[in-house]
């Protein structure tokens, strides 16, 4: 089954909200300029056309960002990142998880150069970044947003004043700064502390006024560094809820490193687990979720889903195992399967007993997706069988040996 | 106390404003540049030029690490080349700014060294210049810091005048010393000692003010 195929469109469409209306003619004009300066292969108002056609499908966007083998090593010979490998593609949320000092900030920062890898290349639009001059750098990172953890506004400057900075740098008119900043302070909700100075305002709000003053001039992605790792659990969700919309309404790509499991959750279309400086596992939310092959993602997993089997159902399967013939087996479920009557089918087919020990059911991006764990008993050959026919039906099955 | 007294109590007065004046303005318009220099060209600045970095140092040091009183001497050749004099108010500016250059220089790269690497790292993420990055974040950030360094080195300067004063620089100091000291006029002393209190004060209490004002920390 593809997954991605019952995945909400993470591209999206251009949306009949306010917002969209709101924001429709700096869009174009935008396009516009771009096309005006570009200098070759990039051009924006081809790129919308394709947006509207790619609905439903972002396994054939094409990479935003390529990188190739990259490595970094800082002076003082620690080594950041091993070999990294990955495509970012248009209109995702790509999510970058990993423990502390796995490198995930090493790596977000290679995308937009703040730190230069020592090994590999990193492509953005096409083109090599390390190739770039001073000068060429600069314009291409007014395409890349990027917001922090600790936000990272000026004190000096109010609410609207830190968002019109980017907007100053690039050397936009008075007149297209007012209004746009008007435009973002009405998009993240802030149009009434325009005037309030950082301190005057709470977290959540800060990380809006990032989120603002990173969008301002209309960048293709948006980097985020532990965007919400300093805020409580609410704040969280609603920034994470600004941050899916503005992907969702604008298919602008977003790259999110994290060490919250929730946070890739709640938005990532998909993951890349870190460990170590070496990409350890690379794929879709659901079926990392559903699926994981490394051992650190199962522990990262354990943060949001109980994967570990709990020591008393442990011990009650090993009696359960002890008395007869039998086996254990973690079921993934996903989308449509969930629906399925798969295991009664299988218990009845096959004249197998079967006692639940464990399991959860969720749902991510709307898909929903569970796991269970059950003892099976029956003898050897009816077992197997049940196996084949289990895995039909589209369900991950997986032998928990204890 | 005589009103030719009192009249000269106030030329006095507004010679060591002058003095105080011109040396802090020349102290800012050198020394500020000086300490952003010494900061950006410094081991991961903006503009690494560790060569320089190291000159800079050197000479701030040499320049704050000689007694004033040695300063002004030292100096009579140049100040006879800039001013055509080494006697009087104006002459005793160039010490003045002379010591005032590289104490600002400092006090203004340890205000900018308070200012957080994120801030920059953001600016560059935007595509922001080394000048944008210092004239956008750096300066202003740092500006109440700044505040706070001009206002120590004018209140500083208000005691190094008088010093000059008394080697020919008129001004206050040079007041006290003629009148107080070598006429013995107690009184006379006394007041130039409390109008320089009262000075220092408004001064320090002026650049307070305003370094909170600008604060929003
Ligand atoms: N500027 C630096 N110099 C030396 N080592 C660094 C530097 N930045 C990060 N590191 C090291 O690189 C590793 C990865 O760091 P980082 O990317 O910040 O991890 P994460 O964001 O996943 O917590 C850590 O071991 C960290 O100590
Ligand atoms: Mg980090």
């Amino acid at each position: 089954m593809d997954i991605t195929q019952t995945y909400p469109n993470p591209a999206g469409h251009p949306g009949s909200g306010i917002l969209a209306r709101l924001l429709a003619p700096f869009w174009k004009e935008q396009a516009t300029a771009t096309i005006a300066n570009s200098s070759g292969n990039f051009r924006r108002e081809a790129h919308i056309e394709e947006r509207h056609d790619a609905v439903g499908s972002t396994a054939e966007a094409p990479a935003l960002f390529s990188l190739h083998g990259i490595g970094k090593t800082f002076n003082g010979g620690v080594r950041a990142l091993h070999g990294i490998d990955l495509d970012i593609r248009e209109g995702e949320i790509f999510g970058i998880i990993g423990r502390s000092g796995a490198g995930k900030s090493t790596l977000i920062r290679t995308l937009n150069q703040l730190e230069r890898p020592t090994e590999g290349r990193v492509h953005f639009e096409g083109r090599d970044l390390l190739a770039l001059d001073a000068a060429g750098l600069r314009q291409v990172r007014r395409r890349i947003g990027m917001i922090f953890q600790h936000f990272n506004l000026l004190s000096s400057r109010t609410v609207a004043g830190n968002i019109a900075l980017p907007l100053e740098l690039a050397g936009a008119p008075g007149e297209d700064i007012k209004r746009r900043v008007d435009e973002l302070l009405d998009l993240v909700g802030l149009t009434e502390q325009r005037d309030r100075h950082p301190n005057q305002i709470s977290g959540g709000q800060k990380q809006r006024v990032g989120i603002a003053r990173a969008l301002a001039t209309e960048p293709r992605v948006l980097l985020c560094d532990e965007a919400t790792s300093a805020l409580d659990p609410e704040t969280t969700q609603s920034i994470l809820g600004l941050l899916a919309d503005i992907n969702q309404r604008l298919g602008l790509t977003i790259v999110l490193i994290t060490h919250q499991m929730q946070v890739i959750k709640a938005v990532a279309h998909r993951v890349a687990v870190l460990e170590n400086g070496h990409l350890a596992e690379l794929g879709a939310v659901a079926d990392i979720f559903t699926a994981p092959k490394q051992p650190i993602t199962r522990t990262l997993l354990q943060e949001v889903i109980g994967n570990e089997i709990p020591p008393g159902v442990r011990d009650r399967a090993a009696r359960l195992l002890a008395s007869g013939e039998g086996r254990i087996w973690r079921l993934g479920f996903r989308g449509e399967s969930v629906d399925r009557p798969a295991l009664t089918e299988a218990a009845e087919r096959f004249g197998l007993k079967i006692n639940l020990l464990h399991g959860y059911i969720d749902e991510i991006q709307g898909t929903p997706f569970g796991s269970l764990v059950v003892a099976a008993s029956g003898t050897a050959e009816a077992i197997e069988a049940a196996e084949t026919f289990i895995r039909s039906q589209e369900i991950s099955l997986e032998e928990i040996r204890l | 106390m005589s009103p030719e007294l009192l009249r000269l109590f106030q030329t006095s007065l507004l010679e060591t404003l002058w003095m105080v004046g011109v040396s802090g303005a020349i102290g800012t318009v050198v020394g500020l540049p000086l300490g952003v220099l010494l900061v950006i060209t410094d081991h991961n600045g903006l503009l690494q030029n560790r060569p320089l970095n190291r000159v800079l140092g050197i000479v701030a040091n040499a320049v704050r690490s000689t007694p004033f009183i040695i300063l002004l001497v030292a100096v009579i050749p140049l100040t006879r080349l800039i001013v055509g004099t080494s006697i009087g108010t104006s002459a005793a500016i160039v010490p003045l700014a002379i010591a005032a250059i590289p104490f600002i220089a400092r006090l203004v790269e340890t205000a900018l060294r308070e200012v957080d690497r994120g801030l920059i790292e953001a600016l560059q993420a935007m595509g922001a210049t080394p000048w944008q990055i210092i004239r956008t974040v750096l300066i202003p950030e740092a500006l109440p810091g700044i505040v706070a360094g001009l206002t120590i080195t004018l209140v500083s300067l208000i005691g190094h005048s008088a010093m000059a004063g008394a080697v020919g620089g008129g001004g206050l100091g040079d007041l006290g010393i003629r009148y107080g000291y070598q006429r013995f006029l107690p009184e006379v002393m006394t007041l130039v000692v409390l109008v320089l209190i009262v000075l220092v004060q408004i001064v320090q209490s002026a650049g307070d003010r305003l370094a909170r004002r600008i604060s929003h920390r």
